[in-house]
């Protein structure tokens, strides 16, 4: 059985200094890893990201972060990201880790994702070159979603997660008001997922919204936005069904970068274009 | 902003639907648009200092309703200074929890 833990939204700033490190420290009785579903940091800017790396600093799991849109609301999600990363944490955009958890390789692929809505109900790369780059971006971060998680598969990955900060289903938007659904998730994300596989799926940006739901390919979904799950983080435990490996413990990374492709590098996810201002963020 | 003077009233405003005093025009309101006034609102929070974009802000009958989590005691004074900025005389019910920042006490066991 794999743990993690999952936490998105926290939203710190300097003035929540020191919040949640109480119970990260308790982390290692609970969890192989923790994940971070974005919106670490209110506007997105280095002195907030320094509060989120102190507070996940030194700990004994390893930390896997994407970020969120207020991540990038100052338009310098490098800069979040060198802190976060300075601090060992390990920050994806179209690419995917591997963390080895007693010989078990576990493969964490992630994207912030996007918009656009979910199937039946969603825009389309149609029309004006705004509403074009819109959906284009979901797809793009979608398309590295699925690269990374087809190169977790090709490295023998027991256990595969998809971590996004938006959401890749309607169902964990519920509570949500509906007219906002477009803005928290696009079920391109979904789609990415159920064609790669996937054991687990989290993402955040809902706080109004539910914290189970499933694909219709069938993998399941979990929203760890903080309001939603109610503590510090959420615990899931994941069944190791495939193979074991007991090879290498180094962090390995695949996916976009990996592949080549010049479209989805960490922290260059396009325009930083905000969710109404209604419902969660 | 509506830049009408408010009437002070925190009970008969007609919340989201206008009463037309204009003359003849049937277009004009007595007191600032309590609809438009929430979408304000919502702006005032996302572009402040709070970056507070997870608060739900409906009109209820004669009342704006808030609910939503706030991370610190702090952040719930600091949104509720504002609610009574950009919406005076208007009644408001805020149900604005504080985020719960302990460990879990189980964890979910996925098959």
């Amino acid at each position: 059985m794999i743990r993690v833990a999952a936490v998105g939204d926290i939203h710190l700033g300097p003035d929540s200094r020191g919040l949640l490190r109480p119970a990260f420290d308790t982390l290692p009785d609970h969890a192989d890893l923790l994940l971070l579903a974005g919106d670490l940091t209110r506007h997105g800017i280095p002195e907030e990201a320094q509060v989120v790396a102190d507070e996940v600093a030194g700990l004994p799991v390893p930390v896997i972060a994407v970020l969120g849109n207020h991540d990038h609301h100052s338009e310098r999600p490098e800069d979040v990201t060198d802190v976060l990363r300075a601090a060992g944490v390990t920050v994806l955009e179209g690419e995917g880790t591997v963390v080895d958890v007693d010989g078990v390789r576990v493969g964490v692929a992630g994207t912030k994702g996007f918009g656009g809505g979910f199937a039946g109900r969603s825009g389309s790369e149609f029309g004006e070159p705004e509403m074009k780059a819109f959906v284009r971006h979901t797809r793009g971060l979608a398309d590295g979603l699925r690269r990374a998680l087809d190169g977790l598969a090709a490295d023998g990955c027991a256990v595969r997660i998809a971590l996004t900060h938006f959401s890749p289903v309607p169902d964990t938007l519920v509570g949500e008001p509906l007219e906002i659904y477009p803005f928290l998730g696009s079920y391109l994300l979904a789609e990415a997922m159920d064609e790669s596989g996937a054991d687990l799926a989290v993402h955040g940006h809902a706080h109004l919204g539910t914290e189970h739901g499933i694909t219709s390919g069938g993998v399941r979904v979990r929203n760890v936005a903080q309001p939603v799950i109610r503590r510090a983080f959420a615990v899931y435990g994941l069944p190791v069904n495939g193979f074991h490996d007991s090879g290498t413990a180094g962090p390995a990374t695949y996916g976009s970068r990996a592949h080549g492709s010049a479209t989805d590098r960490p922290g260059t996810s396009g325009p930083a274009t905000d969710r109404p201002a209604t419902g969660g963020s | 902003m509506a830049t009408e003077p408010d009437n002070g009233s925190a009970v008969d405003d007609d919340v989201g639907v206008g009463t037309d005093t204009g003359p003849g025009t049937g277009a004009a309101h007595s007191a600032p648009n309590t609809e438009y006034r929430i979408a304000h609102l919502g702006e005032q929070l996302a572009r402040g200092d709070l970056a507070e974009l997870g608060m739900r802000i409906e009109a209820r009958g004669d009342t704006v309703h808030i609910t939503g989590t706030a991370s610190t005691a702090h952040d719930r004074e600091a949104i509720l200074r504002i609610v009574a900025e950009e919406l005076p005389g208007v009644r408001v019910r805020a149900d604005i929890a504080l985020a719960d920042v302990s460990a879990p006490d189980h964890s979910e066991e996925l098959s």
